[in-house]
């Protein structure tokens, strides 16, 4: 069986983001870089199903600049088999329609019966990739699932709604699923797994080699949202707070002036 | 401009964030139509055209179908706008139409000023204005969390 799984690397959200001086991205220096968490349940889901289904291969796949590598190597160590790193040092300029394409371009023709992603990405949060990349190959997907399960050639899935509700759904493969939080515990890779990574195969080839199609957006600008004030809860008796209220309307408003 | 308002019916009911999407088309000012899979039973309190099908012969949950019966509308309707609730209706079936109409999607629309549509940005740390790129249609997504 032959399985995709496509991460990206993004910063951690912990981060103190600063907007870069073209004034539509943020700063990528002196940021501690991560896998995208929604992908670590996708890794850990695909390394799953090549541990389930003997002779199985397992590519990880990332775009992004050389430091996405690093990343890859968790993959990797975590049970990918091999690494194939488009290099794109552009990359938070490419929209999910083109991310999508690169990838739709990599695998039309190596013949994966499962493509695994995350859900969205943490940065950008666009949720569109995977189904983009499932679309584009005419292949069907599952999106947003938190639980997985493969049977003679089909995938049982459970999409995580609203309110709690789950869906059953299925499908045959070849197919593509994008997975949510919870869908499974990512492993950590072991000491001796991170070493045995660092001779697996990875491959890099430069994205113009993959990109054939243009962006249908563009961030303009990326700002800091306004900081809202906090609210502020009055107690005491009802001649208090009208007092209180009073005062504070007029020190704070003009609309008893 | 139109926008096609793209409501959602679950297990016998029509969501809420089926309004939020009419506010959405009034907060803009575009004058609407709204696309729905759900049951005359529980029909949206709407004043527009409403594109209704039958739930029970399509199913609540089939992409490909969905997908068709929308892209059908479209045609009909050529808004210039779609827009989807941020919920995993919307998740999963606004690329598939955005794919099919070549058009830009914009996700996580948290508001629009001047006519741009803002997303939020790793976790909302960071807001974004998105401009689309000409193209026929963009369709934004209004914010929903999961419950």
């Amino acid at each position: 069986m032959k399985i995709l799984v496509c991460i990206k690397q993004v910063p951690d959200m912990e981060s103190k983001f600063k907007v870069n001086a073209d004034g539509n991205w943020y700063v990528d220096a002196d940021l501690a870089w991560r896998m995208n968490e929604y992908d670590e349940y996708a890794v850990e889901q695909a390394v799953q199903l090549k541990e389930q289904v003997d002779g199985s291969d397992l590519t990880v796949l990332s775009i992004g600049p050389q430091r996405v590598q690093e990343t890859m190597k968790k993959a990797l160590a975590m049970g990918c088999d091999r690494g194939f790193h488009i290099a794109d040092d552009e990359s938070c300029k490419k929209d999910p329609f083109e991310i999508a394409s690169m990838i739709a371009e990599f695998a039309k023709d190596k013949g994966f019966d499962l493509i695994f992603t995350g859900m969205q990405s943490q940065d950008r949060g666009s949720a569109q990739v995977g189904v983009l990349v499932a679309e584009t190959l005419n292949l069907p997907s599952i999106s947003t699932i938190i639980d997985f399960s493969f049977a003679s050639g089909k995938v049982s899935a459970k999409r995580e709604l609203e309110g709690g509700i789950k869906a059953n759904v299925s499908c045959a493969t070849p197919a593509l699923v994008t997975c949510q939080l919870g869908l499974n515990t990512p492993r950590y890779p072991t000491l001796p797994n991170i070493m045995k990574a660092k001779r697996k195969e990875l491959l890099s080839i430069p994205a113009e080699e993959l990109l054939k199609v243009e962006g249908k957006q563009e961030t303009a600008r990326i700002y800091f949202p306004e900081k809202k004030g906090g609210g502020l809860v009055l107690e005491g008796d009802a001649n208090d707070l009208a007092d209180q209220l009073i005062k504070i309307l007029k020190e704070k408003t003009g609309v008893l002036a | 401009m139109k926008a096609l308002l793209v409501a959602e019916y679950r297990d016998g009911q029509l969501l809420n964030s089926s309004y939020e999407l009419v506010a959405f088309a009034e907060q803009v000012g575009t004058e609407s139509a709204m696309f729905l899979v759900g049951s005359d039973s529980v029909l949206p309190q709407y004043e527009g055209t409403l594109y209704l099908a039958d739930s029970s012969k399509y199913s609540e949950f089939n992409p490909a179908v969905h997908k068709q019966l929308l892209l059908d509308v479209i045609t009909k309707e050529q808004p210039e706008m779609v827009v989807f609730a941020h919920s995993s209706y919307g998740w999963d079936l606004a690329p598939r139409i955005a794919l099919a109409l070549n058009a830009a999607q914009i996700s996580e629309v948290v508001e629009v000023v001047d006519g741009t549509p803002v997303a939020s940005v790793c976790n909302a740390k960071l807001r974004r204005e998105v401009k689309a790129k000409p193209t026929r249609l963009w369709s934004p997504c209004k914010q929903e969390p999961l419950a």
